[in-house]
């Protein structure tokens, strides 16, 4: 049935680079799934403007790492959501790597093409970044703007205040 | 075969679209793909996906960072709903009631009910060592739980 003993789809990225992605990496891109038949039979890439090639190569091969690993088993009653812990620490250097604006292109990425495992990963990774860290450190490492008013900001800390040890 | 490959296309063509930053439309533009993107241009739901593994204390800080992480943390029933759904006490309530509010509620009163529980406001041997912030406001029913835990204590 295939032409190719490995089959593979044709990716184009930002950078107009052609990558040949195997397919039982492709079938953990979520988006491409229904199409991916078509997209075997064609010779011609598919353009995805918005990653470029360095996030796809990154994605490629966090794929190939995960390939053969199951994901951890999700029990409904023991869903422990708020934990980072389950991070590994190849997933956790992996990520953090090559910066924080890469791993925001990963992510990102990683929501355009639906990858569910990479997304949750990264973002227990930027969870982690949060943690325990005060609002004027987070703004400091995510280099975000205080657009607050000392005012609202003040109403915001009494809103909060229920809890605050 | 020919018209259904370009049905494919089609199909694809909303990958491009979903860009949540559009700069790598902007094929002139001065600096463009090279690793870029900042937290600010990560769309909302990507934010409550990040928001979903922290814990109460990071989202009270987040909340303070900026107007924006305020409004997604402050108006996500997900957040709220998943945050009631990790303590047991209120487990039971969650299908009955699904407002917000409702939700927040839930979970600073039971917060409020683990200290008072734990013994944190109870005998006070002075003023000074009376918490300035004793918990949220609470129900009559949950301060009769409260007074019966005290009673016991005694």
């Amino acid at each position: 049935m295939y032409k190719k003993i490995v089959p593979q789809i044709k990716l184009e990225t930002y950078e107009k680079e052609v990558f040949e992605i195997d397919l039982d990496i492709a079938k953990k891109f979520g988006k491409l799934v229904p199409v991916l038949q078509e997209l075997l039979n064609d010779d011609k890439p598919l353009t995805i403007k918005t990653i470029n090639s360095g996030t796809l190569k990154k994605i490629i091969t966090w794929c190939t790492y995960h390939k053969g690993r199951s994901p951890p088993p999700e029990d409904d009653d023991n869903r422990m959501k708020h934990s980072t812990e389950e991070v590994s620490s190849w997933d956790d250097k992996f990520l953090q790597e090559d910066g924080q604006a890469a791993l925001f292109d990963l992510i990102s990425a990683a929501h355009t093409l639906d990858i569910d495992g990479l997304l949750d990963v990264a973002c227990k990774v930027v969870a982690t970044m949060i943690k325990g860290k005060a609002p004027e450190e987070i703004r400091k490492v995510f280099n975000i703007k205080n657009d607050f008013t000392q005012q609202e900001e003040d109403q915001v800390r009494k809103e909060n205040d229920w809890c605050e040890d | 075969m020919q018209p259904k490959e370009k049905d494919v296309r089609a199909d694809c063509l909303w990958i491009s679209n979903l860009a949540s930053h559009d700069r790598y439309y902007r094929g002139n533009s001065i600096q463009m793909c090279d690793s870029l993107t900042t937290i600010d241009e990560l769309p909302n739901e990507i934010l409550l996906v990040i928001f979903s593994y922290c814990n109460v204390d990071s989202l009270n800080n987040s909340s303070l960072v900026c107007k924006r992480w305020n409004i997604v943390i402050g108006q996500s029933d997900i957040l709220w709903k998943e945050l009631c759904s990790s303590l047991h006490e209120t487990r039971r309530l969650i299908q009955v009631d699904r407002s917000l509010e409702t939700f927040k509620m839930n979970f600073k009163t039971n917060e409020t009910k683990k200290k008072w529980k734990k013994g944190e406001f109870s005998n006070p041997k002075n003023y000074q060592e009376l918490s300035p912030k004793p918990g949220c406001k609470m129900d009559d029913e949950s301060w009769g739980e409260i007074f019966q835990m005290e009673l016991d204590r005694c």
